[in-house]
């Protein structure tokens, strides 16, 4: 995070140089400025030190262990259990929400353990499901959902509440069945929440399958960085933190937030669903 | 977890609601109460689960975690632990946000500077506490280094695109306004843009926090020498659950003060000029 760059580029005239300086300006040139200038600090820092290896090492690294089949392997394992926990998840959080949004009387009983769920650390359900699980898919399923359903459940909370009441009073007048209630007017007026839930949920249950298949398993994404970390080959290791951190944002930016700004599109219209929320999604 | 507790607590519920609060004025007694019937409901059931399902050894039942609590406080572990964990987040916070809050203002009042630092920061609030714990112990060893510097790095991105977000949102015909009679620049910081940047602050403040608190237990449990994600894995590698739940329990506590009481009073005392809204 430098603050020279932008006197780096030659000041030369010329339709060029006119050209690039253009593109660079723009929001791809800077977001890629900015991608460079991290890259080269990196491989600096590797040249410099001997802790931390460069880029073009950690590029090889990834590249073989894609060849040797490791990153398949491992990644289907992981994401069997990321997606039966992140379902189940998505179950449990909407019938809590949903409980915790429509009664005044559920949301006292339950709207603080909840929010006492949302603070604890995933590194502790981590922990703690390794001691009672022992190795194998139970520690990193119940740790994907004891730290996921505490976000999905406050969100859907939240759209819960925001469903009008005159069409609760409506249906309750025209003695509408619950189901039909369920389907028509509940469940629309949650699935924009429920996307948005989702979203932290998938970034924190992914941080807790990790800890959990560090320390309790013996196979999945999370045992092969640990491998790595123990055998002290640190661009092997490096390699697989990219791996996560490229899933996440990918997941993030291709998947979820088109997906939830699709679902809040009733409410906002075609402008852009975030600017209506603080910068708070970020939650992990 | 699963449904079926919570069609207990439901039906519990009902019944406690049916003869606890006869009184009609003490709305807030009774909101208070209802809150205990919650807590008290969890540790029915992890009592009753303790009990009759599992062994101590699995899952010790409420009081003797609460006894194990009771031991920490009084040879003081507890607040020499808590301490030590509070002073890592509290410097790690200041320098993120020294860091942050003139990115945000970069990214808040030029455009170019916003499409420069919006992708890094939305990949660093992105990024799983995993890699964090692991840089630090990587990068500075067992200490009190690597804590706070894994706090900077979670809690800058949230106050750098909480600031711009705030920034972006001053209204341009105040300071407009401001100009044509002629108040200073002071004033209008101060009462311009102050007011208008300080929610995004303190929902900066908020989150980062209960993300910065959580990334620091993780790198302590990683690499620490002291604090309490340090007497987590303590407890972890002497495999007492006991142990776990109790310094579990001393988070939630410090959790709820910090929540109810400390952030509330503090954004009342903030927001007081908005009128108790």
């Amino acid at each position: 995070m430098t603050t020279t760059e932008k006197r780096v580029q030659p000041a030369d005239s010329g339709t060029t140089t006119a050209k690039v300086r253009h593109w660079l300006v723009r929001p791809i040139g800077a977001s890629t400025t900015a991608a460079v200038i991290f890259l080269v600090i990196w491989q600096l820092a590797d040249a410099l030190g001997d802790r931390l290896p460069g880029p073009i090492a950690v590029t090889a690294a990834a590249i073989l262990e894609v060849q040797e089949g490791e990153f398949i392997d491992n990644f289907a394992i992981s994401m069997q259990r990321f997606g039966i926990g992140i379902g189940l998840s998505i179950v449990i959080g909407t019938v809590l929400g949903l409980a915790i949004g429509s009664s005044r009387l559920l949301n006292d009983v339950l709207g603080d353990l909840n929010l006492v769920g949302l603070a604890i650390p995933a590194v502790i359900w981590a922990l703690l499901c390794t001691m009672w699980f022992g190795f194998g898919n139970t520690a990193p399923i119940v740790t994907i959902v004891l730290s996921a359903v505490p976000f999905i459940a406050v969100n859907v909370a939240a759209g819960a509440r925001s469903i009008p009441p005159s069409l609760q009073h409506m249906s309750g007048s025209f003695a509408v069945p619950f189901n039909r209630r369920l389907r028509h007017v509940m469940l629309p007026a949650v699935s924009g929440y429920l996307f948005a839930g989702i979203r932290f949920a998938v970034m924190s249950g992914w941080n807790g399958l990790l800890l959990s298949e560090w320390f309790g398993a013996s196979d999945g994404v999370g045992h092969r960085a640990r491998y790595w970390y123990d055998a002290n080959r640190m661009p092997g290791f490096l390699a697989w933190i990219a791996f996560f951190i490229l899933f996440m944002v990918l997941t993030d930016r291709l998947l979820l937030e088109r997906i939830s700004r699709k679902a809040f599109r009733w409410r906002d219209g075609d402008a852009d669903a975030k600017s209506a929320e603080p910068a708070k999604n970020l939650a992990g | 977890m699963t449904t079926t507790t919570l069609e207990r607590r439901a039906k519990h519920t009902r019944a406690a609601s049916n003869n606890a609060p006869r009184k009609r004025g003490a709305n807030k007694l009774q909101r208070v109460g209802l809150v205990l019937v919650g807590y008290l409901l969890l540790l029915g059931i992890w009592s009753y689960f303790s009990t009759y399902y599992f062994t101590p050894y699995i899952l010790p039942p409420p009081w003797a975690v609460a006894a194990e609590m009771w031991h920490l406080l009084i040879d003081g572990t507890a607040f020499v632990q808590f301490g030590a964990s509070i002073g890592k987040i509290a410097a790690g916070f200041a320098i993120g946000a020294l860091i942050g809050a003139p990115i945000g203002l970069l990214m808040g009042r030029s455009r170019y500077w916003k499409n420069f630092f919006q992708q890094p920061m939305l990949v660093l609030g992105n990024v799983p506490g995993l890699t964090y714990a692991v840089f630090a112990l990587i990068l500075f060893g067992i200490g009190a280094v690597g804590p706070v510097v894994a706090v900077t790095l979670v809690a800058l991105p949230y106050v750098a695109l909480n600031v711009a977000q705030g920034v972006e949102e001053v209204d341009p015909h105040l300071i407009h306004m401001s100009t044509v009679y002629g108040r200073s620049r002071k004033d209008v910081i101060r009462s311009v843009f102050l007011p208008s940047v300080m929610p995004y602050l303190f929902s900066a403040l908020r989150y980062g926090f209960a993300m910065a608190w959580k990334v620091e237990a993780l790198t302590e449990v990683f690499g620490g020498r002291s604090g309490i994600g340090f007497m987590i894995r303590a407890e972890y590698q002497e495999f007492s659950v006991t142990g776990v739940l109790a310094w579990t329990g001393f988070f939630v506590l410090f959790i709820l003060l910090v929540e109810r009481v400390f952030l509330a009073q503090l954004e009342n005392r903030i927001f007081a000029w908005r009128g108790g809204r």
